[in-house]
């Protein structure tokens, strides 16, 4: 069973590395549109961290939170929707596959839908989001001297796989919803993008019921901070147990186990359209 | 959907009427308008992300104005609290009206090779299209302007004027918003012209542009004072702050107008030729 299950994951690899490839030597052959995408993408997420640069030349702590730490947090946010963004964001073109029902091309071919689906419209330009993270969290981690400690390392480390998986479960989720109403892609937006723009600052400072929603509804709010939080020892008015803040990453598995049910019944429930 | 399908015999029909040309244009706005109000869902859904957005940002500002308040110093720039949350929901509602995130009706027409199609047509390109963009703005005012803006002054205190001559001039802003974001985005588009493929992300570029030196980000007050004032004198902020800040009483309504009214006339001219270059050196393929 469990062999079976990884021969067929390994092969919606293969078929995913394929057809993305395809996709990437395609997508080069535009070296001056792929340059302006790329960078568009990373200046995106740049200005988020210049409203934070901003805020911060106004006030000394938002929340208690000081402005390496919200930037920290920032980082963090961005490299998980960055990454989820890279890995899942083909998904974003099912509504137009459901509405001209061309669905079908990838449903009969003998490989994986979500394997050919996120190869579609896979693009190299999206690690713009990425790259940009990353060079932001390299900057603060050495111009910063944050007290660090092998617990804390693993935690951060933990909370960024843990949150990037959460974010890709909220993008298969919320576009799953075009199954039955092809028309509504936007409010995918307000949890991914709009997830994403509230996990950059420490959820504490949301009033309660903004925070209910992006904790008990999308975990947006909680999947990026708590690990934060533990990793910078960072302040906790809302006295979070040290145990959650350590074991919040594992929320990724049933969101993860939700989104695949929500897939596979919308899957199900796709009936092509006429001709 | 195909817009320009609908949009075509209409202006050949108003010109075989001896109708002028502002009245063809005018049927482009029009049919533009009733393309977009199709799309309900879409709409809805749309008008709930903008909810959302605004309402993430506003919190944000609620947090940093308690951090000012802390300190003794409750405003920034003289912005309170109020006022900055108007800014915020005037930007979410402004958002879809002047396109922030792109417009690309004319760069698809134009990699298609179906501009081929529109320079047919007995009509001035530069218009045709500012009629279409700015049908589309008129239905994005109601729909996707007003939802945002309402829920913003439910779940927030705003800084609402009574003074009804300020929403007068408000509303006129909004116009002049939307005209000179059409010029700005005609502009924008003609890259296409020269850019074999993708142009996506050049107009992506444009978006960034938009977003910072619009006051959308965050309200411009919190920029250092000398980026603050070259922003200000960008396009951008004409089509968004400063129409906000003259719902807040902080900038003069009629020298607003002024102000949009160059802009407009500026970003027309310099598009117009433009054009006028990029249609001579136009190739289509095809078979």
């Amino acid at each position: 069973m469990a062999n079976a299950l990884l021969t067929a994951l390994s092969a919606d690899v293969r078929v995913f590395r394929r057809l993305a490839g395809a996709r990437v030597r395609g997508e080069l052959q535009y070296r001056s549109s792929f340059a302006a995408f790329t960078m568009a993408q990373a200046i995106v997420t740049f200005l988020d961290g210049v409203a934070i640069l901003a805020f911060f030349s106004t006030v000394p702590e938002i929340g208690g939170w000081h402005r390496s730490e919200v930037l920290f947090l920032y980082a963090m946010a961005s490299l998980s929707l960055g990454a989820a963004d890279f890995i899942m964001g083909s998904i974003e073109y099912l509504p137009e596959l459901v509405r001209a029902g061309t669905l079908d091309r990838l449903l009969v071919r003998p490989a994986g839908v979500l394997a050919q689906l996120l190869a579609e419209e896979f693009a190299l330009r999206r690690i713009g989001r990425i790259v940009q993270a990353v060079v932001v969290l390299a900057v603060l981690l050495a111009a910063t001297d944050f007290a660090w400690t092998p617990a804390r390392i693993a935690v951060a480390a933990a909370g960024a796989l843990g949150s990037i998986l959460t974010f890709c479960a909220v993008f298969a989720m919320t576009s799953s919803i075009s199954f039955w109403s092809p028309n509504t892609q936007e409010f995918s937006n307000a949890f991914t993008y709009g997830g994403a723009t509230l996990a950059q600052y420490p959820t504490h400072i949301f009033p309660g019921w903004l925070r209910v929603f992006f904790t008990g509804v999308i975990p947006a709010g909680v999947v990026v901070y708590f690990p934060t939080m533990y990793a910078l020892d960072a302040a906790n008015p809302l006295g979070v147990p040290a145990w959650v803040q350590v074991a919040s990453p594992l929320l990724c598995l049933p969101v993860l186990g939700i989104a695949c049910v929500v897939w596979r019944l919308g899957l199900g429930h796709y009936e092509s359209t006429g001709s | 959907m195909q817009t320009e399908t609908v949009i075509a015999p209409i202006v050949c029909r108003t010109r075989l009427r001896g109708v002028s040309n502002a009245a063809a244009y005018f049927a482009v706005a029009r049919q533009s308008f009733r393309r977009q109000s199709a799309y309900r869902l879409a709409t809805a859904a749309g008008a709930f992300t903008n909810i959302v957005f605004g309402v993430v940002i506003a919190a944000t500002l609620v947090a940093v104005y308690a951090a000012r308040r802390a300190a003794g110093t409750p405003t920034v720039d003289g912005l309170a609290l109020p006022g900055a949350l108007t800014l915020v929901f005037v930007g979410q509602a402004m958002l879809m009206v002047i396109a922030m995130f792109g417009w690309r009706d004319l760069t698809n027409r134009v990699r298609a090779g179906e501009i081929a199609i529109d320079l047919q047509r007995p009509v001035d390109m530069s218009f045709y299209w500012m009629g279409h963009f700015v049908g589309q703005s008129a239905y994005f005012v109601v729909a996707r302007g007003v939802p945002p803006f309402v829920a913003g002054a439910l779940l927030f205190r705003l800084d609402l004027p009574s003074d009804p001559m300020r929403w007068v001039w408000f509303v006129l802003s909004i116009g002049g918003a939307a005209l000179v974001a059409s010029r700005w985005w005609f502009l924008v588009s003609l890259i296409s012209f020269w850019v074999v493929g993708d142009v996506r992300g050049w107009l992506q570029m444009s978006t960034t542009l938009m977003i910072f030196c619009s006051g959308s980000l965050i309200p411009l007050q919190f920029l250092p004072a000398g980026i603050e004032a070259i922003v200000r004198r960008t396009p951008f902020a004409a089509m968004l702050q400063l129409p906000g800040e003259v719902l807040l009483g902080r900038w003069n309504g009629a020298v607003l107008l002024a102000v949009q009214i160059g802009w407009l006339i500026l970003l027309h001219v310099i598009g117009a030729l433009t054009f006028s270059i990029a249609a001579r050196r136009l190739v289509i393929d095809g078979g």
